[in-house]
């Protein structure tokens, strides 16, 4: 892992899990794969507390674990997984596009815990959905059910594996360490369950105002005594299956912006018609027929078999390749290039970096070298076959490979710097946001026990104008910072999909 | 083979005006210091995408920083020891939902051991706000004695025993980890003594007399 990889998983770890957990995070990630009292010893903290990050680390997925020989149980920490909790809203809010405010906060809940059973999810959202409906109103949990089982049968969850049912008749001593499996088949096998139920509400008690000290909650002790279901059967966000739906997204809207509407929605359909058989590796779809194509396109989308046929043709023959034809057969067997389609991503950001940082020019003499693969400065071709020095001309070209990945390590860097940018920034103003939050609490509770507006008055003077110019720049700023690391992070995944799928294909 | 362009002078085989300056011309002044840490750049940057998606995105973003923080999986660092122990931390203390992991999934050797059953944020709890207070627990105290006695660990039982005398009722971490972490109960258990040491607290509190010695012994003349 670079170093700029490390610097950026060391600040989410802290972010998220604090420094106990970070400080365990990263040493796994830079030392690689040791066992407990080698992390105890080498970080100097106490076996209890790598036990605690271990455990929020396996938690949510992050760091796996291995049984080696003569019983001794490694962890390995995995950095790829760490950085993709910058995509976290993106996973979100994307759920929230197909799956409305019931998939949008299965998913949250999912991402939030990294596993959860079945049984546990369909409880906590109801409740969550109850909270924001009416007075009077409830979430089922039949709804939230049914919302679960559609996010497993188009795989955006998926069942995390088992622990393997051991027989009684085991004989010596259990395993240091379980191993887990997953059938291909079970992965998205959601169990019979027959949740009956409704959300429920907190009690108009328990809501104190923010900043009030709360009293302690009891425990929940009535849900710990009923047995669960489907004990044991996690589940977790199938991240791969996004980062498909992501690149799907990106290859229509390219070619909607290249060609027109409809072409997009061709592609759309036979990236769709090829969402499950084909993996999500691989450099091309399976073959579709015109015929099948036409079928599938979504009601509503009344054109013609030839005019249909026009368009595969055109799209067909279009430089960029996204679509190619495979044969004759069925009207005409079309694929759609995916490994080409993240190319030409991949080169299009490349291209508008050297545009912005570089100008027209440069962009210019840059996407010149990419199309013609090799030139010369003054276009000159060699004419003698030896390398004597004289008669030897110096070629340019683009390495898209290594450029995307030095485009990808900086990147890395950028976010890094966003992160610590907007941690400075809140840091300088810690003591007036504190302020700003205690006045909020104090107007609430007051509101709350009903004053005049006079009195509120007063107690929102005391922010002086100034100061609520400060806070208003400290929050322009910060959202900034975070909308920007949202935004590298796409870039950051275009350029990911693309070395990924040219590594796979080498 | 290698044509001679000319006796004794050396020919470039590329176009030598492209790396900046020609021949015969006085080389650049040599840099002698690192360059500027934010030099200006010539292009400004490009501005952000605004939208619905966009807007909604950075709001889950900052409310999920904010949800992960009062989330279990959290773990605070613990504080260092305040001078003095202020009244209104003990009422601002957030109460965290517990966390148990499904100890089937895990490592054996993940389980904390036996003797700390509860989850420890549970007993660290105890051990900041019972330091002051000595519950005399009789059972607890006679588990203990058995305990050690099936240990036979010499050093340790002075010191726990010492604690025993005081009757205070010893945190479990006192048992926990005894092998683990050596260091840190050490540790733990000479900040307990010192708290526990034969001084009378209301030694000092005779205002009177503690006045009287100190005008004896000052030297300084007063103003």
């Amino acid at each position: 892992m670079t170093q700029a990889e490390i610097k950026l998983c060391s600040l989410l770890l802290q972010e998220h899990f604090g420094e106990i957990v970070e400080k365990i995070g990263v040493h796994l990630i830079r030392t690689g794969s040791q066992p407990l009292r080698v992390i105890a010893h080498d970080t100097g903290t106490s076996l209890d507390q790598v036990k605690k990050a271990l455990c929020v680390l396996i938690q949510h997925n992050l760091v796996i674990y291995q049984v080696h020989k003569r019983g001794v149980v490694e962890y390995e920490a995995q950095c790829s997984r760490v950085l993709r909790m910058l995509r976290y809203p993106r996973y979100i809010y994307t759920t929230k596009t197909l799956y409305s405010d019931t998939g949008e906060l299965i998913v949250e809940e999912l991402l939030l815990n990294g596993k959860m059973t079945m049984s546990a999810v369909v409880k906590k959202v109801a409740d969550r959905l109850t909270e924001t409906m009416e007075d009077g109103k409830t979430m089922d949990y039949a709804e939230v059910s049914n919302t679960f089982v559609r996010l497993a049968d188009t795989h955006f969850v998926q069942r995390c594996p088992l622990v393997p049912a051991t027989e009684n008749s085991d004989p010596g001593p259990p395993p240091p360490a379980p191993t887990l499996v997953i059938n291909e088949k079970d992965m998205y096998l959601v169990p019979k369950l027959n949740l009956i139920g409704k959300g429920k509400r907190r009690r108009s008690s328990d809501e104190d105002a923010a900043g009030e000290p709360k009293a302690k909650r009891p425990k929940h002790t009535t849900d710990n005594k009923e047995p669960i279901p489907d004990d044991g059967i996690y589940w977790q966000v199938n991240l791969d299956r996004f980062h498909q739906h992501f690149r799907d997204q990106a290859i229509v809207s390219a070619v909607a912006n290249r060609m027109d509407q409809t072409s997009s929605e061709i592609v759309r359909t036979m990236l769709r018609m090829s969402e499950i058989t084909t993996p999500s590796s691989a450099p091309f779809t399976q073959p579709l027929s015109s015929n099948e194509i036409f079928r599938s396109l979504p009601v509503g989308y009344n054109i013609s078999k030839q005019v249909l046929d026009q368009y595969l043709t055109l799209l067909a023959d279009d430089p960029l390749e996204f679509v190619g034809k495979s044969g004759d057969s069925g009207g005409g067997m079309y694929v759609i290039n995916l490994h080409k389609a993240l190319t030409s991503l991949a080169t299009a950001t490349l291209e508008s970096v050297v545009q912005e940082r570089f100008g027209s020019r440069c962009a210019r003499i840059f996407r010149l070298v990419l199309q013609k693969k090799h030139l010369e400065q003054k276009q000159e071709i060699p004419k003698t076959p030896d390398h004597a020095p004289s008669r030897t001309f110096y070629l340019y070209t683009v390495n898209v490979l290594s450029a995307a990945r030095m485009l990808l390590h900086r990147c890395y860097k950028s976010i890094a710097n966003l992160i610590e940018r907007r941690q400075f920034e809140t840091k300088e103003n810690k003591r007036l946001l504190e302020k700003s939050q205690r006045v909020e609490a104090i107007i609430a509770s007051m509101q709350a026990t009903g004053a005049e507006e006079a009195q509120l008055q007063e107690i929102e003077e005391m922010i002086t104008a100034p100061e609520r110019q400060q806070l208003e720049t400290l929050k322009r700023n910060v959202n900034k910072l975070d909308a920007s690391e949202i935004q590298v992070d796409e870039t950051i995944f275009l350029l990911e999909s693309y070395i990924e799928s040219t590594m796979k294909k080498q | 083979m290698a044509g001679n362009k000319g006796r004794g002078r050396a020919a470039y085989t590329f176009n030598i005006e492209a790396v900046g300056f020609s021949r015969g011309e006085k080389l650049p002044d040599v840099v002698l210091k690192p360059p500027p840490l934010f030099p200006d750049t010539d292009y400004k940057p490009v501005p952000l995408k605004t939208g619905e998606g966009e807007d909604y995105m950075l709001a889950l973003k900052q409310e999920l920083r904010e949800t992960m923080k009062r989330m279990p999986y959290f773990i605070e660092t613990p504080e260092e020891k305040q001078d003095i122990e202020r009244y209104s931390k003990r009422y601002m203390k957030v109460y965290k939902e517990e966390w148990i992991p499904d100890w089937r999934r895990l490592p054996r050797e993940m389980m904390p051991r036996k003797k700390c059953k509860k989850a420890d944020p549970k007993s660290k709890k105890a051990k900041d706000t019972d330091k002051g207070t000595s519950l005399a627990n009789t059972a607890d105290v006679l588990k203990k004695i058995e305990e050690l006695e099936k240990r036979g660990d010499g050093e340790r039982s002075d010191e726990e025993n010492e604690e025993k005398e005081g009757s205070k009722e010893k945190s479990k971490e006192g048992d926990d980890d005894d092998e683990d972490d050596a260091a840190e109960q050490e540790e733990y258990d000479e900040e307990e003594q010192e708290e526990e040491n034969d001084y009378i607290n209301s030694y000092f509190e005779d205002g009177d007399d503690f006045g009287a010695e100190s005008d004896d012994n000052m030297d300084e003349a007063t103003y």
